[in-house]
């Protein structure tokens, strides 16, 4: 705010000079114009003050001494000048300056107080910034300056008749003033007037009473103005400024007095708060002098070190420490004069001699004295030697069951090869060392009603084994822990509540251990031990090792348990699958080998160093039907495995070491958990070699019948029509005409019986293309018409629709349809065929009036040598294999047939596919 | 139907069918020349007079009467032909076509008619072609 007030100041003095504007030089004020070197120093000092508040280091702190030391030189000069010791007149180099206005002696001088308030820094000399007393000087300076001009006493803005130079100016006085200000207020809390912003009671009086001094002037200054201006006397007006001064000093002195008196009862009850504190604090507090020597203790203090208050304060630091301590002590003392808190363990010396271990909370208080928080932490230094104590048993406890765990990891590391027996036999084996105990054992099970499930047990001869029985039962003595969840242990046996029953023969058990083994808060078995050897009963010391042992065993057991029952599972699984005729390979969801059979690893590749891409070492050499290797992803397995759909393939083949090809059948199926997720997949591989080979010798018979019948068929078609015409009479014109009929009849017969056998041996194929079904329907109407001239047939279609077929084909379901309908229909009524867009299909139906179907034909109607009661009663020729091959195409074609018959109506109706988009 | 006197070779390994097509031939007032096998009719075909048609079956034994028509064709003969047949193997229509456009394929069993319709529709084409050159 300053600096640019400054600045504002300076540069509008500088444009006065420059555009020679006499009214701008002096600011429109009276007196003397501002000299344009004093402008300079203030656009100097300005920058400098401006860069100030970031002055620490670099580039900040260069441009403001620079500045400073350019305002030095400037006032130096000034001063010279004006001495008469140089000619060198600084304003006379600026030009349009006709009128020597210099800067005048006393401004120069403020500024060169100014600009060494800068060069100097923030360095302290004796607790005071130097830079502030410079800052000081210049306002005072300025201050007196100023009163002259207001008061009209000339030799204070230092135009004295016996001196020949003009004063400082007004603008001059100001900027000064404001330069002076800003430079304490720019870093004011640690500029000589802190004081002024403390919060503390002298910051509240400095305050009220600058405040007072700063208004007194003016105020003072006006009234004395009203003589001045004849208004009233001069005595008139220094009465009421001296009424003015009493009224507004007794003001401040009151108020001021008020808060401070305040302030100090504040004080006074916080101190009494804070000794009421220290007194009754449970920890002793010491405060000792810069000498060491005590001015203050608590209660607690006196406890602590068993002197009496008085006896307290005549001794010393030293005198209540452990002379070791001593040294340390002043080691101590370095470190809190740097300022540190020091948190100590100590010993401390009572009255009797002996010492109490405290922790000592020490600091150095500013005024000099030590403070000495004590706790005395001999209870703290009991418990945590008995925790050490604890630690170190836990430690060895751990140790040693560790060391036992390893035996029975070792153990269960070596599953299958051994078993729970094994496993059940370590650990009350180990359970036996820990105790001394003679006899130990290990059972699973909990129920009383039946023997336990495991039983295993060490130390007993034969004889005391049969004694106990091949089957024990949690019962008695032997389920107590396992039924109350608890370790439980007896010196006798014989005082168990019911030990009477027990069977004679028995080994002389005395005393009895057992802890139950648990898995997840539940009870699986039980760990027994019994007669320990170096004592007369087991303690409680053997129960908690034993339950630790229990609990840190029970999942290895359940382990051990669930490997047993999942290798048992595993094996039976894998004796199923090999036994399978089928190959069978199940992977993981990672594509490894987990089972695979026998009859599968015989098609395989024996090649010893090569894997799959998965790192299988089995090799599999898949070709397609074109004996083409199928590419890794497209096996079925990985694409069941990928998707999750089940693959079926029956176009595949193995190739065999030999060089054979084996055809196969795949089918695979993803492998889910619980959850539904995919773990993996599976993949049956069947051998179909024998198979296709009995397919390809019944489709070769079919073909030879077929093809064998046909010759006979030739000869009695062309000889018939020979025959028909070289024969005029009409009779056995009319028999010659049966003759052919039946030939072709036969024919039809022998062509339906190659088409069903086929279809029935999945070898029906089709070769469909985008054709136009109204025109197929159209060519089957005609043909219909050949032999049928008499034929209602009505066509209800689109001009065309296009359909994804083999002409011939539907051409052939169609004509059998439509055969069927003129056959069966109430003759003389018309044949419906419609052709529909049914999106994304085309639906053909071809209906007839007529007798209508019984849900039971209609169910069988499609089957193979199906004929409905109506065709058997009314002996329409035919061996039922029409619909079964009609169905058999359109499904060739991925369409569906199905019939519907009401209100006197029969209606066939099949979708065949749209041609696809592209 | 207005075809006749034409000049025709049959080959059939079956003797009945061999006869019965001849005599067919025959009544339509065509004279008939007899083959039994893929090889005699290729012998026939070399060592006789030009034929106007050949009527052949495909399964012959030794050679297929396919086979023995792919060979004549090789040669550069290019006589009508009726393939007549009682096999439905899918690719006999395409082998049958491959002989060329004056050759056609009659499904067994036939009779007069198909036979006639076949002869015309050979000849005419055979005709037409005759005049295009």
């Amino acid at each position: 705010m300053a600096a640019i007030f400054s600045a504002a100041v300076a540069l509008i003095i500088l444009v006065g000079w420059f555009a020679e504007v006499p009214g701008l030089t002096s600011l429109g004020a009276f007196g003397p114009p501002m000299a344009a070197s004093t402008a300079f120093m203030t656009l100097l000092t300005c920058v400098a003050l401006w860069s100030r508040p970031a002055s620490v280091a670099g580039r900040s702190r260069w441009i403001v001494n620079s500045c400073a030391l350019a305002v030095s030189a400037i006032a130096v000069l000034a001063l010279v000048y004006k001495a008469g010791g140089t000619e060198v007149d600084l304003d006379r180099m600026v030009p349009h300056i006709s009128k020597p206005w210099h800067a005048a002696p006393q401004t120069a001088f403020a500024f060169l107080l100014l600009a060494s308030a800068m060069l100097s820094g923030n360095r302290r000399f004796r607790g005071v910034r130097p830079g502030d007393l410079f800052a000081l000087g210049a306002l005072a300076i300025a201050t007196v300056a100023l009163i002259g001009y207001v008061f009209d006493v000339p030799v204070l803005y230092g135009k004295a008749p016996e001196l020949p130079h003009v004063g400082m100016s007004v603008p001059a006085a100001f900027v000064v003033l404001a330069l002076g200000l800003g430079y304490l207020v720019s870093d004011i809390e640690h500029s000589l007037v802190a004081i002024l912003v403390a919060a503390d009671a002298g910051g509240v009086a400095a305050r009220r009473l600058f405040a007072g001094a700063i208004a007194f002037p003016p105020g003072a200054a006006l009234l004395l103005l009203g003589p001045r201006l004849g208004w009233y006397s001069y005595s008139f007006g220094e009465a009421t400024v001296l009424l003015l001064a009493i009224a507004e000093g007794s003001i401040l002195i009151m108020s001021t007095a008020t808060r401070l008196s305040r302030a100090d009862r504040a004080l006074r009850a916080s101190e009494a708060h804070v000794r009421l504190l220290v007194d009754q604090a449970s920890d002793p507090i010491f405060i000792a002098d810069s000498d060491a020597r005590f001015i203050d203790v608590n209660d607690a203090a006196c406890t602590l070190t068993g002197l009496t208050r008085d006896a307290l304060l005549e001794k010393r630091i030293f005198d209540i420490v452990s002379p070791e301590d001593v040294p340390r002590l002043e080691d101590a003392r370095a470190r809190l004069r740097a300022g540190a808190s020091v948190v100590e363990e100590r010993s401390m010396r009572r009255i009797d001699g002996t010492y109490v271990p405290v922790e000592i909370n020490a600091k150095i208080l500013p005024d000099g004295r030590w403070q000495a928080i004590a706790r005395d932490i001999t209870e703290r230094k009991r418990n945590d030697a008995a925790l050490a104590r604890a630690a170190e048993t836990e430690r060895s406890l751990r140790a040693e069951l560790e060391a036992l765990m390893a035996a029975v990891s070792h153990t269960i590391g070596e599953l299958p090869h051994s078993d729970v027996e094994a496993v059940l036999r370590t650990i009350a084996e180990q359970a036996r060392i820990l105790t001394s105990a003679k006899y130990a054992a290990a059972a699973i099970g909990t129920d009383p009603n039946k023997p336990f499930d495991r039983w295993v047990d060490i130390g007993m001869s034969d004889a005391e084994r049969a004694a106990i029985g091949p089957h024990p039962r949690p019962v008695g003595v032997l389920g107590h822990a396992a039924q109350t969840g608890t370790a439980f242990w007896i010196s006798s046996i014989a005082e168990y509540p019911d030990a009477g029953g027990r069977p004679p023969g028995l080994p002389p058990f005395s005393n009895l251990l057992a802890v139950p083994i648990k898995h997840r808060d539940r009870v699986i078995g039980t760990l027994y031990l019994a007669d320990k050897q170096n004592a007369s009963e087991f303690s409680e010391n053997d129960a908690r090792i034993v339950t630790r042992l229990a609990d840190r065993v029970a999942a290895a057991l359940e382990t051990a348990t669930l490997y047993a029952d999942e290798g048992r599972l595993r094996a039976w699984l894998q004796t199923i699958i090999d036994q399978l005729p089928d190959g069978v390979i199940v992977i993981d969801e990672h594509a490894q080998v987990k089972a695979m059979n026998r009859a599968v690893r015989e098609m395989s590749l024996p090649h010893a160093n090569e894997t799959d891409p998965w790192g299988n070492p089995t090799v599999f050499d898949v070709r397609d039907s074109e004996q083409r290797p199928v590419p890794a992803d497209d096996l079925p397995i990985i694409h069941a495995l990928r998707t999750g759909e089940t693959v079926r393939r029956g176009d595949l083949f193995l190739g065999q070491a030999d060089g054979r090809m084996l055809p196969i059948e795949a089918v695979a199926g993803p492998v889910r958990d619980d959850l539904g997720r995919i773990t993996g997949a599976v993949v049956v591989v069947t051998d179909v070699s024998e198979r296709r080979e009995t397919e390809r010798l019944r489709e070769e018979w079919i073909a030879v019948v077929a093809h064998d019948l046909r010759q006979p068929l030739n000869t009695i078609l062309l000889w018939a029509d020979r025959l028909a015409s070289l024969v005029k009479d009409e009779k056995p014109r009319a028999a010659i005409e049966r003759v052919r009929r039946g030939a072709w009849r036969l024919n039809r017969m022998i062509h339906d019986l190659l088409d069903a056998a086929r279809l029935q041996a999945n070898q029906l194929s089709v070769e469909p293309r985008a054709v136009d079904a109204v025109a197929i329907a159209r060519a089957t109407i005609d043909n219909a018409h050949l032999t049928n001239p008499e034929a209602q047939i009505r066509l209800t279609a689109a001009e065309h629709e296009l359909v994804w077929a083999d002409e011939d084909r539907i051409q052939q379901v169609l004509a059998n349809l439509l055969s069927n309908a003129l056959k069966y229909g109430t003759p003389a009524t018309p044949v419906q065929i419609e052709i529909k867009n049914r999106e994304p299909m085309v639906e053909i139906s071809v209906i007839n009036e007529g007798p209508e179907l019984s849900a039971e034909d209609r169910e069988r109607l499609f089957s193979r040598f199906s004929r409905t009661a109506q065709a058997r009663s009314a002996k329409i020729p035919g061996i039922g294999l029409g619909l079964y091959i009609c169905k058999g195409l359109v499904e060739a074609h991925g369409g569906a047939i199905r019939v519907e018959s009401g209100n006197g109506t029969v209606a066939f109706r099949f979708t065949l596919p749209r041609p696809p988009e592209d | 139907m207005g075809t006749s006197g034409l000049r025709v070779l049959v080959a059939d390994d079956d003797p009945d069918v061999l006869h019965d097509v001849s005599c067919a031939f025959e009544s339509m007032g065509h004279h008939v020349c007899g083959a039994t096998s893929g090889d005699e009719l290729i012998t026939r075909l070399g060592d006789e007079e030009p034929f106007d048609l050949i009527v052949t079956d495909i399964s012959m034994p030794w050679m297929s009467g396919l086979q023995a028509m792919h060979s004549s064709r090789y040669a550069g003969l290019q006589t009508p032909v009726i393939v007549m047949t009682a096999l439905r193997d899918a690719e006999i229509p395409d082998q049958v076509e491959a002989l060329g456009r004056n050759a056609l394929l009659l499904r067994k069993p036939f009779g007069m008619i198909e036979l006639e319709n076949a002869v015309d529709v050979l000849m005419l084409a055979d005709q037409e072609r005759r005049l295009a050159r």
